[in-house]
């Protein structure tokens, strides 16, 4: 069915922009990428969010047209592109390490697509002006990249590959060399430029809480393997696995093991939840995590002692340590009374049915 | 002054003596020389520029010969050791390493040992014309292989590749690989992203691999005497000539200068036109 000019017009549901079928990469003996299916949709700020290694900047690499892969087919906007090289791809990419043409100036960097494409100049030259203007970078246009700082520099890449107009625009960890600060504010400005330009965004990050502030479609992956895909707020409050629960922010899990539908925790509670008999992990995050005086309404009921007490200005992290040994903590409100939080007082410990995932062991 | 630079200083002055001593003074010497005049093989001090006069006319047509081979010498080994070393660079994977070592290696054989090998190949009895006539395609040696400005191009390329090679490698190596793959995003092709990235940063390699196979080849007098024949003479020749046989030390020192300065010359406007062809807009 690919291929055929009216097949977007027949097709009920919106085509994705881009499709991976079957999509593998081997390097060598090792899989980088295991066959998988993805499908990118116009106007997405998506996230591929994994550690080192787990194939995520691969499987960016295989959408611009950086590697050929072993298997399967990539599609952009209908057209099956897998044999096509980068500059035949309405992909641009934003390198980790900016890759900007060092013997040109800021100016040259950014037109220098335009230039390959035989614009006239004084189109160039507006164009160029106008990316000058969205990067904030007006008054550097005539320096050479290496005059530039690590933030500066990083526009440049952005504005560079923006001049394309890229159907997709693709970022490779490109703002793990950032400092903290500079980091927010380029995380600030990257939402506001897909705000502004509407298009869509690929990104590779290993840091969770940059795709959860940037993307509204997370992609985890794990070895090669996506192990899920859904919105920021899915994944963390219903991550499938054990790995994505411990990879996307805090949580307290437990080892669990499940008989005709009720799981027993190793601090002698049971809770109650169909499924397969076996090893099973219960993920609870902090904020869902209760801890009171006296005992109150939860679907365990536990008790140990304060172990520590952190003030964080939004909340308090306090652990605890269970009277069956297993350390947790928990996200209590600023407005906690601090007599409730002394350390080694006695608490009770629990949380809300709708307030924990039992998901399958590791 | 501080300390650091009065040791940098100290550390720099063994050298400074040697290149003073062994080549400052005496260029120094021969360049007042060279406006001297020569009586009766005696040296007589003057200031004149009939030592100049004389090189321009005697010894222009041969300058305008020796430049055209050193150029073209230059152009080919500069062209040949850029590919050889992009390919070591961006081509030969796990067996660049390898091949630079190969590469080093050559060095160790001897400026006339290759002279010879290349006199050895070419010659009447040659692997050339032994292997052209069994295959039937000559009847008897061709003579003009050997001993023609072709030979001195062939064997002079041939040993100042490696010397080209270093420095054009050096450069390269300093490329990054990432903003070429950025080119080739943003719609280069890879001869554009050759031309408007790779070129332009190994400038500097490529000047001076070219000054370094210009110069030696423009100062040369042994290989066209053992390969190029009765008919090559180049003005290394000439210099040689005025110093050993005639005993005429201002005239080859005034002919010594003159080359000098038109080598600098022409690797000035070499440099520049380089330059203006591989700017960027």
């Amino acid at each position: 069915m690919q291929g055929s000019p009216g097949h977007a017009m027949t097709a009920p549901e919106r085509q994705p922009l881009v499709r991976l079928r079957g999509i593998s990469k081997r390097f060598g003996d090792v899989w980088a990428v295991h066959p998988l299916d993805l499908e990118i949709h116009e106007g997405e700020f998506l996230a591929l969010l994994g550690p080192s290694g787990c194939g995520k900047t691969t499987l960016l690499r295989l959408i611009g047209g950086f590697i050929e892969p072993t298997d399967g087919h990539v599609e952009i906007g209908g057209r099956d592109v897998t044999r096509l090289g980068p500059e035949r791809r309405k992909t641009n990419m934003v390198f980790q390490s900016y890759a900007l043409f060092p013997h040109m100036t800021v100016r040259q960097n950014i037109g220098y697509g335009l230039r390959i494409a035989g614009r006239q100049q004084s189109e160039i030259d507006t164009k160029v002006n106008q990316l000058l203007e969205l990067v904030h970078l007006g008054e550097f246009a005539a320096r050479l990249p290496k005059h530039l700082s690590g933030g500066q520099q990083q526009r440049v890449a952005l504005a560079r590959a923006l001049a394309m107009e890229p159907a997709v625009l693709l970022l490779d960890e490109s703002l793990a060399a950032l400092d903290l600060k500079l980091r927010k504010a380029m995380q600030d400005e990257l939402r506001a430029l897909h705000r502004a330009l509407g298009g869509t965004f690929v990104f590779v990050t290993h840091d969770q809480s940059e795709a959860m502030a940037l993307a509204n479609r997370i992609v985890v992956l794990q070895d090669g393997r996506i192990v899920q895909d859904g919105s920021p707020h899915d994944i963390y409050t219903a991550p499938r696995t054990e790995f994505v629960a411990g990879f996307i922010g805090e949580a307290n899990v437990f080892d669990g093991l499940r008989r005709a539908g009720t799981v027993e925790l190793p601090t002698g509670a049971r809770i109650s939840e169909p499924g397969p008999d076996g090893r099973v992990v219960v993920v609870v995050r902090p904020d869902s995590m209760a801890i009171a005086s006296a005992p109150f309404d939860s679907e365990v009921a536990m008790t140990g002692l304060i172990e520590d007490v952190m003030f964080l200005g939004t909340h308090f992290r306090v652990a605890v340590r269970l009277d069956s040994g297993e350390s947790i903590f928990s996200h209590l409100d600023a407005a906690t009374p601090s007599a409730d939080l002394a350390v080694g007082k006695r608490v009770h410990v629990g949380w809300r049915k709708d307030g924990r995932r039992v998901v399958e062991a590791a | 002054m501080s300390a650091i630079d009065r040791r940098g200083t100290l550390l720099f002055a063994p050298a400074l003596a040697v290149f003073a001593i062994f080549f400052l003074i005496p260029v120094g010497f021969f360049f007042v020389v060279s406006f001297w005049q020569l009586k009766f093989y005696n040296l007589v001090p003057a200031f004149s520029f009939e030592n100049y006069g004389e090189v321009y006319r005697e010894y222009l047509h041969a300058g305008v010969f020796t430049f055209s081979i050193a150029l073209t010498i230059a152009t080919l080994t500069t062209v040949f050791a850029f590919l050889l070393a992009y390919l070591i660079r961006f081509r030969a994977g796990r067996f660049g390493p390898a091949l630079l070592f190969v590469v080093m290696i050559t060095l160790f054989g001897g400026y006339l040992v290759k002279i010879y090998a290349w006199k050895t190949i070419l010659g009447t009895q040659g692997i050339v014309n032994t292997g052209l006539m069994a295959a039937g395609i000559i009847d008897e040696p061709i003579a003009w292989i050997l001993y023609s400005p072709h030979a001195v191009v062939l064997t002079l390329v041939h040993f100042l590749l490696p010397f080209a090679v270093l420095p054009i490698y050096g450069a390269l190596r300093g490329i990054a690989d990432d903003p070429l793959e950025a080119a080739r995003d943003i719609g280069a092709s890879p001869f554009r992203v050759l031309v408007d990235i790779v070129l332009p940063q190994a400038m500097p390699g490529l000047i001076a691999g070219f000054a370094l196979a210009f110069l030696i080849s423009a100062g040369d007098y042994v290989t066209p005497r053992l390969v190029g024949g009765t008919s090559t003479f180049m003005v290394g020749n000439f210099i040689e000539s005025q110093f050993v046989n005639r005993l005429n030390a201002p005239v080859g020192s005034a002919l010594s200068f003159s080359v000098l300065a038109a080598c600098l010359v022409t690797l000035a406007v070499a440099t520049l036109l380089a330059r203006r062809l591989l700017r960027s807009r």
